[in-house]
């Protein structure tokens, strides 16, 4: 297929900011929304204003006792936050972010991922503790801006880059059908270097990590691509 | 509490202080619910539909981006998601089809107990009314029931490419509207 053109892209962005493209029609538009930051915009701000669509969603009042159900629920999973192996505390100078931030991530994926994270965490501790410390983080969206998970970046060269994707199944099925040959990692840096590589896995615990042979502070952006080079989802570091 | 923004008890729902997260689930506990029935239909699924959405939205709290919306329509996305899987998961999505429309928007002049979520609520609502009816079905048609516009096509018997226009037609409109209510500083 032809490289896309910007008003091309236009005509289709609110199909695109809806979700409602397929097949070639869609790895070309997204395909086009890698390259092309204005566009992305334009299609973001197009899924923004459905987003706030749901705002005028009819209300109904829950059963008694709603709320009280969510607290339970919510400390019930205490256990998975504070479980061993999660990653060690980011230094102290950063007190004033909420702690729960953390231990959200932790939280977030299952109990496997949970492992894996802790897994990273002791690996790096024993490459010599400094490269513990999350130098970035990056929210992973897809082509039409919907968040679906995040990735950081940790080390010296090797740097680490984790991703975790909790909303990978939703993506597949909404999508359709996984790649066959399994999935793969790009991760680029500041001097334009692009480093491909196979993503470990499959996404079958939501989660990835990929180490590039540069400094956790010059990796820019981390895209997870199918075997047909399709963007599935991206993200762009920012440091703290 | 009650004076504070649904973003900053978000803040401390998600940070597990337990009056902020009391306070963050009674301010939006009926916009959550409310979503999740008209989607599942059944009170009890609903009940859980909208559990399961409070508690994911505090899991992936660290992916919540304040610049890109609020975080009453950031949990009504997770509603959404969770809804449709449920009812995907029990095949029953065909079911429900067709008489949502007309009860959306919500009534504008419903008065609502809810705090905070109230002033973008009524403006969406407002902007929903003033869109032409067959722009305002095809598009809650794609975005409450999660309906290809292909879908939309086969069961309100209108050209797919008429579908196709009414929501893009929808959206733009939509979007310039509520730009319009923003007020720069
Ligand atoms: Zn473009």
């Amino acid at each position: 297929m032809a490289v896309m053109r910007c008003e091309q892209l236009r005509d289709m962005a609110p199909d695109v900011a809806l979700g409602l493209l397929t097949g070639r029609e869609r790895a070309a538009a997204l395909a086009h929304l890698e390259r092309c930051e204005t566009c992305r915009t334009e299609v973001a701000a197009l899924a923004g204003t459905a987003d706030e669509l749901l705002l005028a969603a009819p209300e109904a009042t829950p059963p008694d006792g709603f709320a009280a159900g969510v607290l339970a629920r919510l400390a019930a999973e205490e256990p998975v936050r504070d479980a061993p192996g999660a990653p060690a505390p980011i230094d102290g100078d950063r007190g004033a972010r909420p702690s729960g931030r953390r231990r959200m991530v932790v939280a977030a994926v299952a109990a496997v991922v949970v492992l894996v994270v802790g897994g990273l965490a002791v690996a790096l501790r024993s490459d010599g503790g400094a490269g513990t410390e999350v130098a970035a983080t990056a929210v992973m969206r897809t082509g039409q801006g919907q968040v679906v998970g995040e990735a950081t970046v940790s080390g010296d060269a090797p740097a680490a880059v984790e991703i975790d994707v909790p909303g990978w199944d939703a993506m597949v099925d909404r999508w359709g059908g996984a790649s066959e040959a399994g999935y793969l990692l790009a991760v680029e840096t500041s001097d334009g270097e692009r480093t491909v590589k196979p993503a470990p896995g499959a996404g079958d615990d939501d989660g990835w990590s990929v180490t590039v042979d540069a400094p956790a502070g010059d990796v820019t952006t981390v895209s997870v691509l199918d075997d047909e080079g399709r963007v599935w989802c991206s993200g762009r570091f920012r440091a703290g | 509490m009650w004076d504070l923004s649904d973003e900053a008890l978000f803040a401390g729902y998600a940070a597990g202080d337990d009056q902020a997260a009391a306070a963050f689930v009674r301010r939006l506990e009926r916009k959550v619910y409310g979503l999740a029935l008209a989607i599942v239909r059944d009170p009890a699924d609903a009940h859980d539909v909208a559990q399961e959405a409070f508690v994911r939205a505090w899991r992936f709290a660290a992916s919540f981006d304040e610049r890109r919306g609020s975080v009453a329509a950031w949990l009504l996305g997770i509603t959404r998601n969770v809804a449709l899987d449920s009812v995907r998961g029990r095949g029953r999505r065909g079911d429900i089809v067709g008489d949502v429309p007309g009860e959306w928007p919500a009534d504008v002049d419903d008065p609502s107990e809810v705090v905070g979520v109230r002033d973008d609520a009524a403006q969406v609502m407002a902007v929903m009314a003033g869109l032409p009816p067959e722009q305002r079905d095809a598009l809650v048609a794609v975005t409450l029931l999660g309906l290809s516009t292909r879908e939309v096509s086969e069961r309100s018997a209108v050209p797919h490419g008429t579908v196709k226009t009414r929501v893009r037609l929808g959206l733009r409109k939509l979007r310039s509207e509520m730009e319009g209510q923003v007020r720069w500083p």
